[in-house]
């Protein structure tokens, strides 16, 4: 008996320095990830300012160059705004490798402090398993326990979110230490971003056809009245000159707001600069349920214009989502297989 | 004859004006979206000559040629449209004629919720065979304002001018001032509530007629006639799938020349439906409850152009669309009209088919 309780307090004299010198680590790396993630976030708020900063000085540019003259301080003006503009794209492209480098450094942070709470976890579960300890040491290991695994569950949620970060920005891809599972989840990511733009391209394919198709009735309704007006004795009073009636003809709501709208403008249908290689945009950005009734046959036939153009993005997304995720799956099979021979 | 100066002076600015803009606008090298038809037809009028009695069937052809176009800049819409036409009788030249419409408009934004418009619109109707000639024209200043609440707002004024190139009788110039204000209840159904006031100025002499035989005896006023006309109006559209509009307009004209005052229900439907992928089916019907609201003794005609005067129709239209900007139509019209003669109407039923050709 008093040799188990010796080997027993052995076994706890080597383990609890093995623990804490586990969670001394852990500590660092937690601290470590806590200042790479401040670092992170004001990198990002930096580039959140150019970012905004750019889009006002393009906006201002692209209102001086649709003007015909320019006069000498119009000129100068824009040649001023072009060049901020240049040195706010440096600045944007210095701090997007510095980004994508800090963003990598905390997500291999993350996966080293997860593998430490995996260890810590197995320790303790060894040793809740293997000894009977005293009632206020058992409470303690499992309090530990649960706070572990509460943290390692959080991280693991920060882990899939950057994933997920990744995919949106279409860089998604495979690492070296993978496992199956993760490419597989990968794929299956993939999978599902590819089934919802196909979805999202089908929505906007029936949208296309119901703008064409309403376009089309509204004017032909026009023509037939004028052609009424015209040739079979309609009432000047009440006809279309004198009436001052435009049958949504001239019922542009954006010229009351002012600006061309933006949908017309192919630069915002295209893709903006802050939204350059990501695939976020595709579901946000516009809103396809336009308000069609007040605006002209011009406007909502640029805006099926710029509706077809972003279709044919999503599509062409979905298919290099689609062949993306086939080689991921196909990937995921082969480490399948090294790991069952293994 | 200080309006008719007005209009006229106001007309020759517009056009100079659109001039300009045309001018400045081409140089900037920006895009135009235009848009053109061409159609032929063959049409049966079994009431051509709009007599009450002694109806004559003939078979006619008509020609018609449109462009559209539309332009945006920035802050700004231009948009015009042409349409000219022939329509002739092959037997009976009298009916031939040749009609011109023209319309440009430039709208324009003044300020954040404001826009404002300037419109020139005209029509010349020239009888080959017949000096009743005529051409109307029309030319409009408006402001519409967005007010919150999914409502606008817009204000206009029109000054326009009837001009028969025989005869001044029954030239008049014109002020039109109007307010509407329109509420959209959702993307494709509006509503929209109106109120205009017009005031015609003929180029002839008020009457009146003397008792006790008002009929034989009249009495010339010193002025012109002049009537002012109030329209008041109310519209439902909805622009979806398919196009519909129902209108109410109540007119009621007060003349300073015996006879002429009237009060005027309309009652007015637009329907476009696409019935299948290349069938459209549009149906337009009018109906009018005309009231004069004195006796008139005199047997001068309203109008020299009976065409100038509807009163109750229906058109039902089938179009077929064809390959390549092709299609074919058929429109089956009937007409109850008021005849150049106060309250005295004819009838007429028409159907016309022909082919149509957009680019």
């Amino acid at each position: 008996m008093n040799r188990m309780v010796t080997l027993g307090w052995l076994f706890i004299g080597l383990w609890v320095p093995l623990v804490w010198a586990q969670a001394a680590d852990t500590d660092q790396l937690e601290k470590n990830i806590g200042q790479l993630e401040q670092r992170l976030a004001d990198f990002t708020a930096q580039r959140e300012q150019y970012v905004r900063q750019a889009d006002e000085l393009a906006r201002q540019i692209s209102e001086l160059k649709a003007k015909s003259n320019l006069n000498y301080f119009q000129r100068s003006r824009l040649e001023n705004q072009l060049s901020r503009s240049q040195e706010l794209t440096n600045k944007i492209e210095t701090l997007d490798p510095a980004i994508g480098a800090l963003k990598n450094e905390v997500r291999e942070k993350r996966k080293s402090l997860i593998a430490q709470y995996d260890l810590i976890i197995k320790n303790i579960l060894a040793q809740l398993k293997a000894e009977k300890l005293p009632k206020t040491q058992k409470t303690a290991l499992v309090k530990t326990l649960t706070s572990t695994k509460e943290k390692r569950e959080i991280l693991q949620t920060q882990i899939e979110i950057s994933l997920l970060e990744l995919l949106r920005t279409n860089t998604i891809v495979l690492e070296a230490n993978d496992s199956p599972r993760q490419i597989k989840a990968k794929a299956d990511w993939l999978r599902d971003y590819e089934k919802r733009l196909r979805t999202r391209a089908i929505q906007m394919d029936r949208i296309i056809n119901n703008l064409k198709e309403e376009i089309e009735i509204r004017e032909k309704m026009v023509e037939f009245e004028q052609e009424l007006s015209l040739f079979d004795h309609r009432d000047e009073s009440i006809s279309e000159g004198a009436s001052q009636s435009d049958n949504g003809q001239v019922r542009s709501k954006d010229v009351l707001e002012g600006g061309a709208p933006d949908w017309a403008n192919n630069a915002y249908l295209q893709n903006s600069e802050s939204s350059k290689s990501s695939i976020l945009p595709l579901f946000q950005d516009f809103t396809i349920e336009k308000d069609v009734l007040n605006m002209s046959n011009l406007d909502i036939q640029a805006y099926i214009k710029g509706l077809e153009s972003r279709k044919q993005q999503v599509e062409l997304t979905a298919d290099s989502l689609r062949i993306k995720a086939d080689a991921f799956e196909a990937k995921a099979r082969q480490a399948e297989q090294i790991e069952r021979r293994e | 004859m200080l309006l008719r100066n007005i209009s006229q002076s106001y007309q020759c600015l517009l056009i100079v004006v659109i001039i300009i803009h045309l001018s400045v606008s081409g140089a900037a090298g920006s895009h135009w979206h235009f848009r053109n038809r061409f159609q032929a037809g063959l049409e049966w009028d079994d009431n051509f000559q709009e007599r009450q009695t002694g109806t004559e069937t003939a078979i006619g052809g008509r020609l018609l040629v449109q462009s559209r176009g539309e332009k945006r800049g920035n802050g700004y819409l231009f948009s015009y449209h042409y349409t000219g036409a022939f329509q002739g009788y092959a037997p009976h030249l009298r009916e031939d004629k040749l009609i011109n419409e023209g319309k440009m408009r430039f709208d324009f934004h003044l300020f954040k919720g404001i826009s404002g418009g300037i419109e020139g619109w005209g029509r010349h109707k020239n009888f080959i065979y017949e000096p009743i000639d005529y051409y109307l024209i029309s030319s409009t200043a408006s402001l519409r304002a967005l007010i919150g609440w999914n409502l606008t707002v817009r204000v206009s004024l029109q000054p326009q001018q009837l001009n028969y190139a025989v005869n001044d009788y029954y030239d008049y110039t014109g002020l039109e001032t109007g307010i509407a204000l329109t509420k959209n209840f959702s993307r494709k159904l509006s509503l929209e509530l109106g109120w205009r006031h017009l005031c015609l100025e003929f180029n002839r002499t008020a009457q009146q007629g003397v008792q006790p035989f008002p009929e034989r005896h009249f009495f010339s006023f010193a002025q012109n006639q002049a009537d002012k006309i109030q329209k008041y109006s109310l519209q439902f559209l909805y622009a979806g799938q398919w196009f519909c509009s129902l209108s109410y307009l109540y007119e009621y004209n007060q003349s300073n020349s015996s006879g002429f005052s009237y009060r005027n229900h309309w009652l007015i439907a637009s329907l476009s439906k696409k019935i299948s992928a290349s069938l459209l089916l549009r149906f337009y019907a009018m109906l009018q409850q005309k009231n004069y609201t004195e006796p008139f003794y005199t047997n001068v005609p309203l109008e020299l152009d009976t065409e100038k005067i509807d009163s109750n129709f229906f058109i039902v239209d089938l179009s077929r669309t064809l390959t390549g900007g092709a299609a074919v139509f058929m429109r089956y019209a009937w007409y109850k009209n008021e005849s150049l003669y106060r309250s005295i109407y004819y009838q007429k039923n028409l159907l016309t088919t022909g082919l149509e050709y957009r680019f």
